[in-house]
C-alpha cells in the first residue's frame, strides 16, 4: 500500500456537532433517495473526521481543523448540486465518448438518432405508449418472419464471426455486428457455438445466440433495417429506441390524496418508486442503470425510456387512478367519481403553495448554515442569490397588506434550544389561509403541514409554541358563510332546472347540456370539498347566467329563478 | 508549474480511475494517492472526488464496499464507516479507453505545435 500508514488514534477526533449540523443541511439539500442520501452522508462524515484528524497533526486546533475541513467542501448547496448532477446519467457526454473512441458508425449514428427522436416526443406525442409499442411489435413479427425465411448450415466448429459470415454469404441480407460492444456483454466473437445444423434459419441461429450468451444485464438482440441485420447489446438498442413520453398523473395524485390522504409529495415519491422497483429496475437512471429516466414536475410524468418500459408505467399508472371499489358509483352522493377541473384547480394551488414554502425553508437553512447572522426578512434570501424575487410572493397571493408569509424570525435553527422541532411552527402562507380553509404550517425541521383551524390551535397551545403568535388574516368569506351562500342563493338549484330543462326541451345540443351538467357537479364538489374559493364561487355565477343567455337566444322557454347575486 | 483547475476536472475521472487500477481504495485515500503521485501538484479537492465517485459508481464503473473502523482502543463499540472503492470489469475497459483517447488526443494536439515553440517550452535540464 502506498499510503502511509495511520498512526493517529480516530478517538483522539471527537465526533463534532458542527459536521453533524453540516451533514445535517446537506441531507436535506440532496433531494436524492434515502439510501442514497444516508451513503453520501455517511462517507462525508468519515472524510470529515479522517481530514480533521489531518489537519489536527498538522498543528491545527481541533475546532480550527474542523472549520477548515468542512470549508474544504465547500458550500454545501453546491455539493447537494453535484451530487444532483452526478447522479443524472451524461447521455450528451456518453455520445461524446462514444464518438472519439471510434465504437463504430453504427452506434454514433443511433446515437445521433436518440436524441432526434427525443426531441421529436413532446407532450404532443404523450397519449398512448401502447399504440407506439403494438406498432413496434408488428414491426418486429414482421422482421422475423423474414430472418425465418433465410437458413445457412451450421458446423459444430464455428465461432459467432464465422455465422455471420454464413448469413452474409446466403446474399440475401447484410450483417453489422459492433464486435466490442457484444464483447461488453461477454461474447467472444472467435469461440465455437459447440452446436451443429442443416438449413437452420437465422432467426433460430440468433435464438440459440441470445440463449448461450445471454446475462441478466447485456442481453444480445438484433433489428432488420431493409436488408440489413444489425447485431448488438439490448440496452444499445433501448438508448437508441428510447422515447419521451409524458404523462398527465395529476388526477392519480389527486386520487390518492382524497382516498389516502397522501400529499403531493409522499405521492410522487410513492409513484416513482412503484415504478422504480417494478418496471425492469435494472434499467433506471437511479437504479445505476443507463436507459430509462423519469421525473414528476407538477402533476406530469415524464419518461425517457424503451417504448415496452413506457407501456409498463402505463399500466402502474392505470391502475393506480382506479378509484376504489364502490367510490364510483354515481348514486353515492359522498364520492366524487372523478375530479373535475375545480378539483384539479384547487389541488394544483395547494401544491404550487406547498413548493414555494419549500423553496424558503431551504433558503432559510442555506442562511443558516452559510451567514453569521440571524435571518430578519425574506429580502435576504433573495440579496444572496438563495430565492428569486418572485419566491417571496405565495401562489395564492397576493394578499392586500402585501405580506403573503408570516414568518417567525426570532426562531434561529443555529442558536434554537427547543427539543421538538417537528411542533415549532416558523411560518404560515398568510394568503393560502384567506383564499382556502387550510393552513400552510411550516416547521422547525423543514417539513410542512395542511392543517386546519383546530389543529393549529392545539399545536399553538403546545409548549414548543411559546409566545408564538402567527399574523394571520381574516378570511374573506368564513366557510360556513361561502356554504350558506351558496345554498341560499339559489345557484345549485337554477343549475338543476337548467339542466332539466335542457333535457326536456328539444335543445338536445350537447355542448349547453354538458355545460349546465359541468356546472351542477362543480357545484356539489364545492359544497361536499368545503374548499371552493371565492373567486371561483363568482366564475361560476357568470358561467350560469351566460348559460341562462345561451339558453333564452335559443327560445328555450323555461321558467328559471332568476339567480340572486350577493 | 499550477495546474488549472478547469483541465483537473477535465480528466478528473481518469486520474480516479488510474489511481484505482491496481488497489481498492476509500475517498480520502484516493485524493491523497492523487496528490502524491503528482508531488503535489494535483489537487482533488472532496467537493469534485465525491460527486464524481458517486457519478463512476453509477455508471457502474465503480464497485464499492463499506468496512468498519475501530478506534483501537475500541473492541466493542461500533466504529464508523469507510466505503471503499475499486474498478469494476466495465471500468477497466473504460480506463483503457480513456487512455487510448487521451494519447490519440496529446498527440493530436502535439502536432499543432511548432517545434521551435516546443523546445522553447522545454525544462531547462
Amino acid at each position: 500500500m502506498r499510503l502511509r500508514d495511520i498512526d493517529v488514534h480516530e478517538r483522539d477526533v471527537q465526533q463534532p456537532s458542527s459536521i453533524d449540523a453540516w451533514l445535517e443541511v446537506l441531507d436535506r439539500l440532496l433531494r436524492l433517495p434515502g439510501v442514497q442520501r444516508d451513503s453520501i452522508r455517511e462517507e462525508l462524515r468519515g472524510h470529515l473526521t479522517e481530514r480533521t484528524r489531518d489537519l489536527m497533526l498538522r498543528g491545527l486546533d481541533g475546532e480550527s481543523a474542523m472549520r477548515q475541513a468542512i470549508e474544504e467542501l465547500g458550500e454545501a448547496a453546491e455539493l447537494a448540486e453535484r451530487f444532483r448532477h452526478a447522479n443524472r446519467y451524461p447521455k450528451r457526454r456518453l455520445i461524446m465518448n462514444t464518438l472519439l473512441v471510434g465504437a463504430g458508425t453504427i452506434a454514433v449514428v443511433a446515437s445521433v438518432a436518440v436524441m432526434t427522436n427525443g426531441s421529436q416526443f413532446g407532450s404532443a406525442h404523450s397519449s398512448d405508449p401502447a399504440m407506439y409499442a403494438a406498432a413496434d411489435q408488428e414491426q418486429r413479427q414482421a422482421d422475423a418472419s423474414t430472418l425465418d425465411t433465410i437458413d445457412i448450415d451450421v458446423e459444430m466448429d464455428m465461432s459467432p464471426r464465422e455465422i455471420v459470415q454464413a448469413i452474409v454469404d446466403t446474399n440475401e441480407i447484410g450483417v453489422s455486428v459492433d464486435w466490442r460492444s457484444l464483447g461488453d456483454a461477454g461474447l467472444d466473437p472467435d469461440q465455437p457455438l459447440g452446436f451443429s445444423a442443416q438449413e437452420i434459419s437465422v432467426l433460430t441461429v440468433l435464438d440459440e445466440l441470445n440463449r448461450r450468451f445471454d446475462d441478466a444485464w447485456d442481453t444480445i438482440d438484433w433489428r432488420l433495417k431493409g436488408r440489413m441485420l444489425i447485431l448488438d447489446r439490448r440496452d444499445v438498442f433501448d438508448r437508441q429506441e428510447s422515447r419521451l413520453v409524458s404523462f398527465d398523473i395529476s388526477a392519480t395524485l389527486l386520487n390518492m390524496f382524497q382516498t389516502h390522504g397522501i400529499d403531493h409529495g409522499d405521492a410522487t415519491e410513492q409513484v416513482s418508486g412503484l415504478i422504480y422497483e417494478m418496471v425492469e429496475p435494472e434499467y433506471w437512471d437511479v437504479n445505476g442503470g443507463a436507459t430509462a429516466h423519469m421525473q414528476i414536475v407538477g402533476g406530469k410524468l415524464f419518461v425517457h425510456a424503451p417504448m415496452r418500459m413506457q407501456e409498463k408505467v402505463k399500466w402502474i399508472l392505470d391502475e393506480l387512478s382506479v378509484q376504489p371499489e364502490g367510490a364510483a358509483m354515481d348514486d353515492d352522493p359522498n364520492v366524487m367519481p372523478q375530479p373535475t377541473a375545480l378539483e384539479k384547480d384547487i389541488h394544483m394551488k395547494r401544491q404550487q403553495a406547498l413548493a414555494a414554502m419549500r423553496k424558503i425553508s431551504i433558503g432559510w437553512n442555506m442562511w443558516a448554515a452559510e451567514q453569521d447572522v440571524p435571518l430578519t426578512n425574506l429580502q435576504q434570501l433573495v440579496d444572496v442569490g438563495y430565492l428569486q424575487p418572485g419566491d417571496l410572493r405565495s401562489p395564492l397571493g397576493p394578499m392586500r397588506d402585501g405580506s403573503d408569509y408570516w414568518i417567525d424570525y426570532s426562531f434561529n435553527p443555529n442558536v434554537d434550544t427547543t427539543v421538538d422541532w417537528a411542533a415549532r411552527i416558523v411560518g404560515v402562507d398568510r394568503a393560502m389561509y384567506e383564499q382556502m380553509s387550510t393552513f400552510l404550517v411550516l416547521f422547525a425541521d423543514s417539513h410542512l403541514e395542511l392543517i386546519d383551524k383546530i389543529r393549529l390551535m392545539q399545536l399553538l397551545d403546545q409548549p414548543a409554541n411559546n409566545g408564538v403568535q402567527p399574523k394571520l388574516p381574516k378570511r374573506r368569506v368564513s366557510l360556513d358563510e361561502l356554504k350558506r351562500e351558496i345554498q341560499h342563493s339559489h345557484l345549485q338549484q337554477d343549475v338543476n332546472q337548467l339542466s332539466i330543462a335542457l333535457q326536456e326541451s328539444n335543445d338536445q345540443r350537447d355542448e349547453s347540456l354538458q355545460l349546465a351538467q359541468d356546472l351542477q357537479y362543480e357545484l356539489q364538489v364545492a359544497v361536499k370539498t368545503r374548499e371552493l374559493v371565492l373567486r371561483d364561487y363568482r366564475a361560476l355565477q357568470e358561467q350560469l347566467l351566460s348559460l341562462q343567455e345561451l339558453l333564452k337566444s335559443r327560445g328555450i322557454d323555461q321558467e328559471v329563478p332568476a339567480t340572486e347575486t350577493q | 508549474m499550477s495546474i488549472e483547475s478547469d483541465l483537473i476536472r477535465q480528466h478528473a475521472d481518469l486520474l480516479v480511475l488510474s489511481v484505482l487500477a491496481d488497489d481498492a481504495l476509500y475517498g480520502y485515500a484516493i485524493s491523497k494517492e492523487v496528490a502524491a503521485r503528482s508531488e503535489g501538484q494535483l489537487r482533488l479537492t472532496p467537493g469534485v472526488l465525491y460527486p464524481l465517485l458517486h457519478k463512476l459508481e453509477k455508471q457502474k464503473l465503480l464497485l464499492s464496499s463499506w468496512d468498519e473502523v475501530r478506534a483501537d482502543d475500541s473492541e466493542t463499540a461500533g466504529g464508523r464507516k469507510r466505503k471503499w472503492y475499486r474498478l469494476s470489469a466495465k471500468g477497466k475497459r473504460k480506463l483503457e479507453q480513456r487512455i487510448a483517447t487521451h494519447r490519440a488526443c496529446q498527440k493530436l494536439i502535439e502536432s499543432f505545435i511548432p517545434d521551435a515553440l516546443a523546445e522553447r517550452s522545454e525544462p531547462a535540464s
